[in-house]
This record gives structure tokens, C-alpha cells and sequence, in this order.
């Protein structure tokens, strides 16, 4: 037992003590004097490994939210865990979620605290994950208190939510006029081929789009490189004129309908009696995409084509993306091991810190997280 | 140094001196795989290698994976299922065909067979075929065929045998001694042959490095049982036989990171199969039916798979003899099914599939003089593929005077291996680490054309006191569509995810040679072969896990008088192409040498000794985690001992 909370006991034994060895009636005549609560000196128990939490299978994974607060798991549909403000960080397979809802922004920081599993090469060090336990690295977790958190609030890292298509024109602040943003390119991958296309030009009515020129480049399955660019014009205000939105088919280089095989969709909107185009492009659900703003790729090679890294229309760049927590297949198997680096991470109202121990229950199946979550505390 | 001292000694005591009273001549054997009727070995036109039963039950009383790799030119490896695959002239297991009896041994991957899982009991002997042999025996004899050929008739009795091993310096505590015991009885019974074999192995395992939990030898249990029964119906040989097989193996592999458990790799096998045949008079023609089961739960601890598959096929050859000619025509029925989940995440990697075929081959031998001609063809029709079909043209001629002493053969073939049901139809999902591999149903099969050329002299030495034999072999295969995992373009780009599918994309060309001599003196004989092998992709790469030099040594003496038999042989491999996600080349030779002593006390008792791997040359545990190329074995120095009675 902590002699902080011996104190108080031995104090109120004493007391009682002295009050002790008088006859009953004398202790009748006393008055009882008030005995002040005792001070009690508060140690916070950091470490508890949580856990495991399963998140699915590999073909059907589901996602743990997670209350840094109360240590608690939420129960939520992604659908709802869109719109709920009490999770604090999620997990789904091997990846690490932040809410990002405007009213509960969770960021995440690095402490860095086992950068040396990795050499100067940038390879793992085999023996470094593979002896690291929850048991060696639990000193190094309780040690971390609030002098350790960065001032720089800009040190913490959000998960973002991104449109890939985002950036074909630019706005002046200055002089309030959009234009086509003709050094922007963007390659998609649709219907086993690849299109280079930018915006040319555009006119705005309103505050819609009322016409826009696509620079379009084509590379089929059997070309080597894009084609020449050609240009298509969409005249966005009679076509959105009859409250139909706007459809592309790349294959063909033409507007088609939405019940086409499409590539491209331009939202219709009304500013007031103009209607037109609005500010946004979105390919379709089985295309990804990826911006070339440096223009550098006049073709795409197939084979590689994993690792250009094409995004789907609406993406999100996770905090956790920038720093994976684990390494893979270090012992020649299908394994996965922990770094064990300690992440803070603020919320509105705290910043806690938070480590993975494990990404295995005791029968080894994976998918199942047991991690340390506790809210930073000066230190003891 | 202990036991060295001990098989000396217990030499000393059962050798008394004797002297050796002329050259006991080796008789000629029959061999039956070159055309699917029996030849001697001398009139076969085919090269072909022959390994005596009695010399491999010196070698081991278990399974053939040890008794094979006695044979030159062969290369055994290690699975990662703990078991043991085959390579012959550059082609991996997938690529050679083991048979047992002429019939082909089924996998659970659909094409290698795991040799650890063949009971060598009452091998006659093992013949061995170098090259392209599909026109005879289908799909994957692109390497050659290793067929082992049991005895048909044995002596009325009852064998009982009984083995005790050690892996010593490598025991696993509490575990020190493995077991195996083995019952064989024979009997008529009401006119029939009866056999009845059972085997049971009890194999403790082995560890280098104690202090960690991880083993490098599976501990397993495997049973084999076989009861057979044969008679004669107006001349119709009559067979049948069921085979029975169960393999339990455990061997720790991991601790679960994070966790304070650990992983295994474990194996449950459970596999049994029919046989009925016919066999008519003077084996002019033959008919086979079988059906195998084969149930596995393999896999880590964390990760099993369960795999059914079953196999039905119907065979029947006929043999017509025009003069000195002879011509072989057969067919084959297949229907094979694959079914395959992983339990824990209720994921079908393969969804029950099945593939059917029908095979017809034809081969003509004509006898020109004292030279020989082979020509066959085989024609496949696949459910999957359509047509396939395989050439081979094959010659033997004699360039002495004196019959047999010099003899050239040589042959050019195709050859083929069809895609597995894994190759087809597998799911492999890794999405949650960014991978997948899938199947692909539009696989066709893999080709070669292979070149062999082989001279054999055979003379006496020494004054008549000796015979020697010289045997030089070279090789060359080009092959085609091999079946590869490559990235799919599309697939990676609309998934996110790195989608590797199976296809027929990888030639090769495999070349090499073999050269061998063979002296017997009175009771002594010595065999040495060497082997190089050279192969290249299509990036002008050399293929990985093939060694380019291999030497198989073995010296056998004989003590007549006290009926005892001794074998020593040695296995040295160097120099395999070392891959590319290695960081640095440790070790990229070995050398194994192995020792059997077997005496016959008298007509019903037996007695037997050995060491395998006598130096211990074994991979280190550590090296595959530092990304260290060892191409040392997963072995260990073995000493066993064993006893037989018969009845």
C-alpha cells in the first residue's frame, strides 16, 4: 500500500487513541470534535492494456469507435459515427481513424518514442519489433506527461476529408474571378483505360458554371501513352437547364446521359434563376483518380498502376496514413508487429495518449486491437 | 564422438574377418516406366535409373523423402509444410510427377506431393525417368517421373519392425525419442492374396535454439495402413486395395505479437483411397479404377485452412506386339474437386470446383536391328482448356560390337502441366495489408520441349574383377507459359489494392548435364554422380532454389558371411541463384552424410544402425528474420536404431 494513503489512517487511529483509556460517561460529556476529511494524495493508475476489441474479418471488416474519456467503445454505424461528436479515435483492420466532425476535431502527434526500430535505411530492425512487449514499453508510456505536449498546436495531424478532383479552377480572393486552373491535370482510371484531362476554360453566371472547355488525353488498354489532347466544351447552363446533371463518358470524348456508361459528373445547381454548373467535379464510383499538377505523366504504365496512387472521388488522408504504427512480415510470415510508439491525441477538451500493444487476441486472430489510451497528466 | 565410437565397436563385434570368393554379378533388371511394359533396363529406349528396394530399406524404414534423396540427380527440399518436395533437371515439384505403381499421387496444392507422405514399405524398386515423359503419363511429368514400383508377391508371414531415433543435439526437451513400428502380414485366404501393412511413425521433432518457443521440426504422428487382396480369374488378375493415411503435426512457429500465447503451424491430413484392377493374361492389358479422398486442416494456429479434395479416375492400357514391335495405347478419366475455407473468417478461398478430362496416348516401339525406336503421342481434353496435346520421339542405339557395352539414347518432347484448381479459382484475401491473389479461369496449361541425350558404357575392369559403368547425360528444356503471380492493372487500380493473379507468362530455359560412374568389386560398390544445372528466365535471371553443382556419393560393402550390408553416401549442393529480397549470402553449400549398418542374424531376425546428416548441417534458425541466405537444410543428425522379426 502507497504511504500517501496510510497517512490518513494512521492519523484518524491516533486521534481515536487519544480519545480512548476515559470512562464511558466521560466520553459522553465530550464533545465530539470533527475530525477534518483526510487529505487524500491522488495516483492516477496509468498503462491498462484495453482490449482486445475485434474489427471484423479481412472480407468483412467493422470499425471500433472509441471514447478517450470514458475508455469506453461506441456502439455506432459509420453512418452515424459520421455525425457523432463522443468518439475520439477508431480503428478497422489495420487502419487508425480521427473524428473529424467540426464539433469533436481529434488530432494526432507523433512522439516519435521508438524511431530507432527503424535503421538509417529506413528498414525495420526485425529484432526491435519482435522483442518489444507490452511489458518493455510500459515505462516509456507512463513516463509521458503534459510537459510533453507540443505548444505547436499545429504539430497535431487531422484526418481530412479531400475531393481528388478538387483544384480545376482557381479563385482570386482578391478580384473575386474564377478561372480554369490550365496547369492542373488529372489522370482517371475508368472502363480498363486512362484519361489526362484539365480544365481549359471556364465562364461563370452567377455563382455557377455556365460553360467550361476540358482538355481531354486518352490512353486505351492497348495504347502506350495518352493521345493528343482534344478539347470538349459543355455549355453547362443549357445543359443543366433542364435540371439534368451533367455526364462525361471519357471512352467516347462526349456528354452523354446519366443512364450511359459515364466517367465525369457535373452537379446542376440554381443561383436564383441561373442555373448552371456547379464548382465541382466527380468521377464515378468505380473510377479513381489522381492529380498531376506537375504534369508529369504523359502515359500510365498498367502494370504499375499500384502504386501511382489513384484515389477514389472523395478520399480521406488519415493522420495515422503518415506514420504506420506496425510492420509487416518481419519473421517471413503473415505477422504484424507493433511499434509501440505513443501517439497524444487532443480532442476539444483533453489530449490523451495512446499505444498499440497489439494487434492479435490470445488465439492469434488479427484484426483484434488492445491498446493504452490515458489522458496526459503532469507528471507524478 | 560417443557414437562414432559405438558403431565402431559394434562393427568390430559382429564383423569377423572373411575373405571374398568372386564378384556376386548384379542382375539385370526389369523396368516398366520408359513404355508402360516390362523391358530390361538394357532394351529400354528410354533413360531410365533404377534404385533397388533392398538398398533404400537400408536407407530408411519410413517414408520416401529419405530414401530419394539417395538417387543422383535429385533434389529434395523442405516444404513449408515440414514436408519434402521434389526437383529433377530444373523443374520444381510442380513439375515432376511421383507415381506410385504407375499412378500418379495426388497434393493438396493440386500438384506437388509431399514425399514425407509415402510409406517406403515393400519397395521393389524406384525407377527414375529424366526428362519430358507426358505422352505416357500426362500433366506435370515435364522434369521427369519418379516411379516407385511395390512388390507383387510376397511370402506367406507375418514382419514385425520396430525403430527408436534420436535428433541428437537437437532434441526437444521432455520429447528426446521418436517411434516408429511397422506390422506387414501376407496370406492367402480362400484362394486370395491378402496383404495387410501398417506403419505408424512417431517423429518427436527437432529445435536448435531451445530458449525461444519456436521449433524447427514439425513433432508429428502419421499412420499408414494398406490392405490389399489379389486373384486370378480365368487368367484375369484380379486387385483390390484400400490405403488408409492420418498425419498429425504441431510445431510452434511464433510468439503472437503483443500476446504471451504462441502460433503453430499445424496439420491434420486424413487420406484414403480405393483400388480395383484388372489385369489380363501375360499383362497384354489393364484396367484401373480409384478413388481418393484427401481432408486437410493445415495452416498456422491463427489461420487454418480446411481442404477437401477428391480425385476419380478410370485407366486402361492395351499392349499389341507385331514381331520385335510393340505398340502401347491408353486412356485416362479424371475428375478432380477442390473445396477450401478458412474457418476462423468464414472465407472460401476455393469454392468447391472441380476440373474433368480425358486423356488417350499411344506409343510405338520398333526394334531395328539391335537399335530402337519410340514414338508416342498424347492427346488431353480438358473441361477447362479444350485440347491439349504432347509428342515424344525417343531412340536407343547400340555403337558396340558387344552387346550393351555402348549405348546411346537420346529424345526430344513436349511436355505439359495443367493449371490446379488453385491456380483457377483461389482467393487469397490479404485487402486489410493491401493485396489480394486471385485465380484465373482462363489459364492454359504450361508447355516444354525438352532435349535429352545420354551415353551408357558398361565394361569390366581389373582384370575381369570389376564392372564399371559410365553414364553421361545432358539435358536442355525450353519452356513456355509458365503460370506466374503478376499484378493486374486494372484490378489494383479500380480496387486500391494490389491484385496479383495467376498467368501464363514465365519461359525459362534449364539446361545441364550428369555425369556418373558405377564400380562394383566383390562385395564392395561405389557410385558417384555429379550434376550441373544451368537455367535462365526471361530476364536473363537464373531460376532461385536450384542448385547449380549437386554430387551424390555412396560406398556399400557387403560382409557375406555375416550377412551384414553397409552404406555410407553423402549429399553435397552449392551454389542457388539467391533472390533478391535477401540482404547477404551466409552460406550456400552443404554437405550431408548419412550411415546405415543393417544385419540379417538370422533367417527371421534382423537388426539395423544409422546416422543421417552425421555432421549436423542444418540451416540457422535466425537466418530467414536477418534476411540471411542459408541454403543449408531444416535437418538434424539423426541415430536410429531398429530390429525386425518375421514369422
Amino acid at each position: 500500500m502507497n504511504i500517501s494513503n496510510k497517512l490518513p489512517l494512521l492519523t484518524l487511529a491516533l486521534l481515536m487513541t487519544a480519545c480512548g483509556g476515559s470512562s464511558d460517561k466521560k466520553a459522553e460529556a465530550i464533545v465530539t470534535p470533527v475530525v477534518p476529511a483526510p487529505v487524500v494524495e491522488e495516483t492516477v493508475v496509468q498503462g491498462e492494456v484495453l482490449g482486445p476489441y475485434s474489427t471484423g474479418s479481412t472480407s468483412e471488416p467493422v470499425f471500433v469507435y472509441f471514447d478517450l474519456e470514458t475508455k469506453a467503445v461506441i456502439e455506432l454505424t459509420a453512418e452515424e459515427a459520421a455525425t457523432d461528436t463522443v468518439w475520439d479515435i477508431a480503428v478497422k483492420r489495420t487502419g487508425v481513424y480521427l473524428n473529424n466532425h467540426a464539433d469533436n476535431l481529434v488530432g494526432a502527434y507523433d512522439m516519435g518514442n521508438n524511431s530507432d526500430f527503424i535503421d538509417a535505411d529506413g528498414k525495420a530492425i526485425a529484432d526491435s519489433f519482435i522483442n518489444a512487449t507490452a511489458e518493455t514499453e510500459l515505462e516509456e508510456y507512463v513516463a509521458i506527461s503534459l510537459s510533453d505536449i507540443p505548444s505547436d498546436e499545429s504539430a497535431f495531424t487531422n484526418d481530412i476529408s479531400s475531393e481528388i478532383l478538387a483544384g480545376f479552377y482557381n479563385y482570386d480572393h482578391t478580384t473575386h474571378v474564377v478561372s480554369a486552373a490550365t496547369d492542373k491535370y488529372f489522370v482517371v482510371s475508368s472502363d480498363q483505360a486512362f484519361t489526362k484531362f484539365r480544365a481549359k476554360e471556364l465562364a461563370t453566371e452567377g455563382r455557377t458554371l455556365s460553360s467550361i472547355t476540358l482538355g481531354l488525353a486518352y490512353q486505351s488498354s492497348s495504347d502506350s501513352e495518352f493521345s493528343a489532347e482534344i478539347e470538349l466544351t459543355i455549355d453547362a447552363a443549357l445543359a443543366c437547364s433542364s435540371d439534368e446533371d451533367i455526364y462525361v463518358d471519357f471512352d467516347m470524348q462526349q456528354v452523354v446521359t446519366s443512364a450511359d456508361s459515364w466517367d465525369l459528373h457535373l452537379p446542376c445547381i440554381a443561383d436564383g434563376d441561373i442555373k448552371g454548373a456547379d464548382f465541382a467535379l466527380n468521377i464515378t464510383e468505380n473510377a479513381v483518380a489522381l492529380q498531376d499538377f506537375t504534369n508529369n505523366y504523359a502515359a500510365i504504365d498498367p502494370s504499375a498502376v499500384a502504386y501511382y496512387g489513384f484515389k477514389s472521388n472523395q478520399y480521406m488522408v488519415k493522420a495515422f496514413d503518415d506514420t504506420s504504427w506496425y510492420q509487416y512480415g518481419l519473421n517471413g510470415g503473415h505477422l504484424l508487429w507493433s511499434q509501440f510508439n505513443v501517439y497524444l491525441i487532443k480532442t476539444p477538451t483533453s489530449v490523451y495518449k495512446f499505444q498499440i500493444t497489439s494487434y492479435y487476441n490470445e488465439e492469434g486472430t488479427s484484426g483484434h486491437y488492445s491498446f493504452r489510451a490515458d489522458e496526459v497528466i503532469a507528471a507524478q | 564422438m560417443r557414437i562414432f565410437s559405438f558403431i565402431i565397436l559394434s562393427l568390430a563385434f559382429v564383423v569377423q574377418p572373411c575373405i571374398a570368393y568372386g564378384t556376386a554379378p548384379e542382375i539385370e533388371r526389369f523396368v516398366i516406366s520408359g513404355t508402360r511394359t516390362a523391358k530390361l533396363l538394357s532394351d529400354s529406349a528410354v533413360d531410365v535409373n533404377v534404385i533397388a528396394g533392398d538398398v533404400l530399406a537400408q536407407i530408411s524404414q519410413g517414408t520416401v523423402a529419405q530414401a530419394l534423396n539417395f538417387i543422383p540427380g535429385v533434389v529434395i527440399t523442405r516444404s513449408s509444410k515440414d514436408g519434402y518436395n521434389i526437383q529433377m533437371q530444373g523443374f520444381d515439384s510442380d513439375h515432376v510427377l511421383v507415381l506410385l505403381d504407375s499412378q500418379p499421387l495426388i497434393s493438396p496444392s493440386g500438384s506437388s506431393v509431399d514425399l514425407d507422405q509415402i510409406n517406403a514399405n515393400n519397395i521393389e524398386q524406384i525407377e527414375v525417368l529424366r526428362g519430358a515423359s507426358s505422352v505416357l503419363y500426362g500433366s506435370s511429368a515435364m522434369g521427369g517421373v519418379i516411379n516407385i514400383i511395390t512388390k507383387k508377391n510376397r511370402e506367406s508371414g507375418v514382419k514385425i519392425s520396430y525403430e527408436v531415433s534420436n535428433y541428437q543435439g537437437n532434441e526437444i526437451a521432455g520429447d528426446e525419442i521418436s517411434h516408429l513400428a511397422k506390422i506387414n502380414v501376407s496370406s492367402t485366404i480362400l484362394g486370395w492374396q491378402t496383404t495387410a501393412d501398417l506403419l505408424v511413425i512417431d517423429d518427436a521433432g527437432f529445435d536448435y535454439q531451445p530458449e525461444t518457443v519456436i521449433q524447427d521440426a514439425a513433432s508429428l504422428e502419421k499412420k499408414f495402413a494398406k490392405l490389399s487382396a489379389s486373384r486370378s480369374f480365368y487368367n484375369i488378375d484380379t486387385k483390390l486395395s484400400y490405403q488408409f493415411f492420418k498425419e498429425d503435426k504441431n510445431r510452434p512457429t511464433a510468439s503472437i505479437p503483443g500476446q504471451k500465447t504462441v502460433i503453430s503451424y499445424l496439420s491434420n491430413v486424413e487420406q484414403q483411397q480405393f483400388n480395383v484392377g484388372l489385369v489380363g493374361e501375360q499383362q497384354m492389358w489393364k484396367i484401373n479404377a480409384r478413388y481418393i479422398t484427401h481432408d486437410e486442416s493445415s495452416g498456422q494456429s491463427n489461420s487454418t485452412r480446411e481442404t477437401e479434395i477428391s480425385l476419380a479416375e478410370i485407366d486402361g492400357q492395351n499392349v499389341w506386339t507385331l514381331g520385335g514391335n510393340e505398340i502401347v495405347a491408353g486412356f485416362v478419366l479424371h475428375q478432380g474437386q477442390l473445396d477450401q475455407i478458412k474457418p476462423a473468417g468464414k472465407v472460401i478461398e476455393i469454392n468447391d470446383e472441380s476440373r474433368e478430362s480425358a486423356e488417350a496416348y499411344v506409343q510405338a516401339n520398333w526394334n531395328i536391328a539391335k537399335h530402337q525406336v519410340l514414338a508416342g503421342v498424347r492427346m488431353q481434353h480438358d473441361a477447362d482448356f479444350g485440347w491439349h496435346h504432347a509428342m515424344r520421339l525417343s531412340g536407343l542405339v547400340n555403337l558396340s560390337a558387344a552387346s550393351n557395352q555402348l549405348q546411346w539414347r537420346m529424345g526430344v518432347g513436349e511436355s505439359y502441366r495443367v493449371p490446379n484448381l488453385k491456380e483457377r479459382f483461389y482467393t487469397f484475401d490479404h485487402s486489410n495489408l493491401g493485396y489480394m491473389v486471385l485465380g484465373n479461369e482462363n489459364l492454359s496449361p504450361e508447355t516444354a520441349i525438352s532435349f535429352n541425350s545420354s551415353i551408357t558404357y558398361n565394361t569390366s575392369i581389373w582384370q575381369d574383377s570389376a564392372d564399371l559403368v559410365i553414364h553421361l547425360n545432358g539435358h536442355y528444356s525450353d519452356t513456355d507459359s509458365l503460370i506466374e503471380t503478376v499484378i493486374d492493372a486494372q484490378e489494383s487500380a479500380s480496387t486500391g489494392l494490389s491484385i496479383y493473379t495467376y498467368e501464363n507468362i514465365a519461359n525459362a530455359k534449364i539446361s545441364g548435364f550428369d555425369a556418373s560412374f558405377d564400380v562394383s568389386l566383390n562385395q564392395w560398390r561405389y557410385q558417384f554422380n555429379y550434376s550441373y544445372l544451368d537455367s535462365e528466365n526471361d530476364a536473363g535471371k537464373r531460376l532461385t532454389a536450384r542448385p547449380r553443382h549437386q554430387i551424390k556419393s555412396n560406398l556399400q560393402y557387403n560382409f557375406e558371411q555375416q550377412q551384414i550390408d553397409i552404406i555410407a553416401y553423402l549429399v553435397y549442393q552449392a551454389d542457388e541463384a539467391i533472390p533478391d529480397d535477401y540482404l547477404s549470402e551466409d552460406v550456400n553449400d552443404y554437405l550431408l552424410v548419412n550411415m546405415a549398418i543393417n544385419q540379417q542374424i538370422t533367417h527371421s531376425l534382423s537388426w539395423r544402425l544409422g546416422v543421417d546428416n552425421i555432421f549436423d548441417q542444418h540451416k540457422d534458425s535466425n537466418a530467414t528474420a536477418k534476411r540471411a541466405f542459408d541454403v543449408r537444410p531444416i535437418s538434424s543428425r539423426k541415430i536410429y536404431a531398429g530390429i525386425s522379426y518375421q514369422f
